[in-house]
């Protein structure tokens, strides 16, 4: 059925540079462009549903964590760890990633196993090293509370408080965490004077020599794919969900919008500041195994790598978070 | 001598034409959403031919370069990857009866695959390197259709489309996460119908046949 009528050519590897990829354009995100279900926006009462159940220990075992735990808004979203630690007090063997913007993303997790933030929002709260929390013991938990039993009658009708339901509350209120007004998006804007003169170097870098862009690229600073970095750790990556050897050790690409907030980076964790994750990527990564053919020595200057930090911080829209008052 | 020729050939030409159309009719409207436009939508006469040209999808800056691309059963779809970047180009539709993955396209590349899935589909296509890319192909017997070129933040797009075999009355809407939308529609007919998803009503579809 499948036939290949065109052998690769030499001239397309030839002219492949830093200056001739074609990486979407970076952009401040719009919202028109998120995707929600059946094309409904959630209403301001789904919202606070969510928001309430994120930060609601009841939906761990032993009502120890909740979402924000771990995705802690005065944390960037994340948890200053360098790897998570379930309700049991459990080491999850990966650095938590932040959330921000995911109301734009096409995969979820460090190795993309989920696609929606529907599913996504449901993993943890079930995870045997996460919150450990069953779902089909959860859902009465939950009932018990008439807040919660109300709530989700006036918002879902007959549906009511379902595994479907609880993942979509969530999520609705996960779409709310959005970036979307840094020194960048008013530079693009148009008012130049909004990043520094570091700052600007730092972009150009940042689409040039850095070669950041091709995989950091579009509106929310990442391709939603898998790259192995040469981290160099045992993780096997998106090949532990997929099975392809090829994505050894390969990891979604973070978004980088707040990203100075939520350190410590990589997938283990194992980079303190950007300034070491920079490092890895400067000396081409650390492992050559499975490397993406994309990650190069890059020969970047100490001022180099300070104005890409520089821009890397101008990408900063901090998410101010009200905690709700969780029902008793 | 050479006037003649060429008087002819207009004649001929006409003649032609008067044939073709002798009993082809133009189906033309409006299709209005309240919200948002659906990623893309594709109105088109069933079973009025299946030489559907070949069409062609192509990868550039990590996304698609055609929303959706219209071929007939039996013919072959051609996919290129124009980037600088590997690709890969699979469906997976269980509903649909459709599943296929062509491996890795790395930059330069050009596949081509034939169309041997259900008709009357629409199935989406992604990169399985880069999940934000989506695109559709409709596998349909036609050669009369329009191909909706749904934009963001615009809601209202006028159609039509020539030459409808005047002895085919059905035409469908066929649209990503709505159900088929078929239409009767006979000659000197106008119809204004309530375009739904999940029993939600989200835009009407005006339809005229002349």
């Amino acid at each position: 059925m499948l036939k290949k009528i065109l052998p690769l050519a030499l001239i397309a590897s030839l002219s492949i540079g830093f200056n001739s990829t074609f990486a979407a354009d970076l952009a401040t995100p719009d919202v028109d462009d998120i995707e929600y279900p059946d094309d409904e926006e959630p209403s301001e009462l789904e919202i606070t549903l969510g928001k309430t159940l994120f930060f609601d220990t009841r939906l761990s075992i032993n009502k120890k964590q909740s979402c924000a735990s771990c995705h802690n808004p005065d944390l960037g979203f994340s948890d200053g760890m360098a790897s998570g630690v379930g309700a049991m007090g459990g080491d999850l063997g990966r650095n938590t990633p932040h959330i921000y913007n995911l109301a734009w993303g096409s995969a979820m997790f460090w190795d993309g196993r989920m696609e929606t933030l529907e599913q996504q929002a449901l993993g943890p709260i079930e995870a045997a090293g996460e919150m450990n929390m069953p779902l089909n013991l959860l859902l009465p938990r939950l009932k018990a509370v008439k807040y919660y039993r109300e709530t989700f009658d006036a918002v879902y009708g007959a549906d009511g408080l379902t595994k479907l339901t609880l993942g979509r509350a969530i999520a609705a209120f996960e779409r709310t965490i959005i970036s979307t007004d840094s020194p960048f998006d008013r530079y693009l804007a148009g008012n130049k004077t909004a990043m520094s003169d570091s700052q600007i170097r730092g972009l150009k870098l940042f689409k040039g020599k850095g070669n950041c862009i091709d995989c950091h690229d579009g509106a929310n600073f990442t391709d939603d794919s898998y790259h192995n970095i040469g981290v160099g750790d045992a993780d096997p990556g998106r090949a532990g969900f997929s099975g392809e050897e090829s994505m050894t050790g390969a990891f979604k690409t973070p978004g980088l919008r707040n990203i100075v907030f939520s350190a410590p980076y990589l997938h283990d964790g194992s980079a303190a500041s950007l300034e070491e994750v920079i490092d890895l990527y400067n000396m081409g990564g650390k492992s050559k195994k499975h490397l993406d053919k994309l990650i190069k020595p890059l020969g970047l200057t100490k001022q180099d790598k300070f104005d890409l930090i520089s821009f890397l911080g101008a990408l900063s829209s901090p998410v101010l978070i009200q905690r709700p008052d969780i029902p008793k | 001598m050479k006037a003649t020729f060429t008087a002819a050939l207009i004649v001929a030409a006409t003649l032609t034409l008067t044939t073709t159309n002798a009993f082809a009719d133009v189906v033309s409207g409006k299709l209005e959403f309240k919200k948002k436009a659906p990623f893309t939508g594709l109105l088109y006469v069933p079973g009025s031919g299946s030489t559907a040209k070949s069409p062609m999808i192509d990868q550039k800056g990590k996304a698609f370069t055609t929303r959706i691309a219209v071929g007939s059963p039996g013919n072959s779809i051609v996919f290129k990857n124009s980037d600088t970047f590997d690709h890969n180009i699979y469906a997976n539709d269980a509903k649909q009866k459709v599943k296929f993955d062509v491996g890795l396209m790395t930059p330069n590349n050009s596949m081509e695959l034939k169309m041997d899935w259900p008709d009357e589909t629409l199935i989406r296509v992604g990169c399985k390197i880069h999940p934000k890319m989506r695109g559709y192909v409709a596998n349909v017997k036609t050669d009369h259709f329009y191909p909706f070129p749904f934009k963001k933040k615009v809601k209202s797009y006028d159609f039509k489309i020539d030459d409808v075999p005047g002895d085919k009355d059905q035409l469908i809407l066929m649209m990503p996460k709505y159900g088929k939308i078929t239409i009767e529609l006979k000659k000197g007919e106008s119809k204004t119908i309530e375009v739904k998803r999940k029993k939600k009503v989200k835009g009407t579809l005006t339809i005229s046949r002349s």
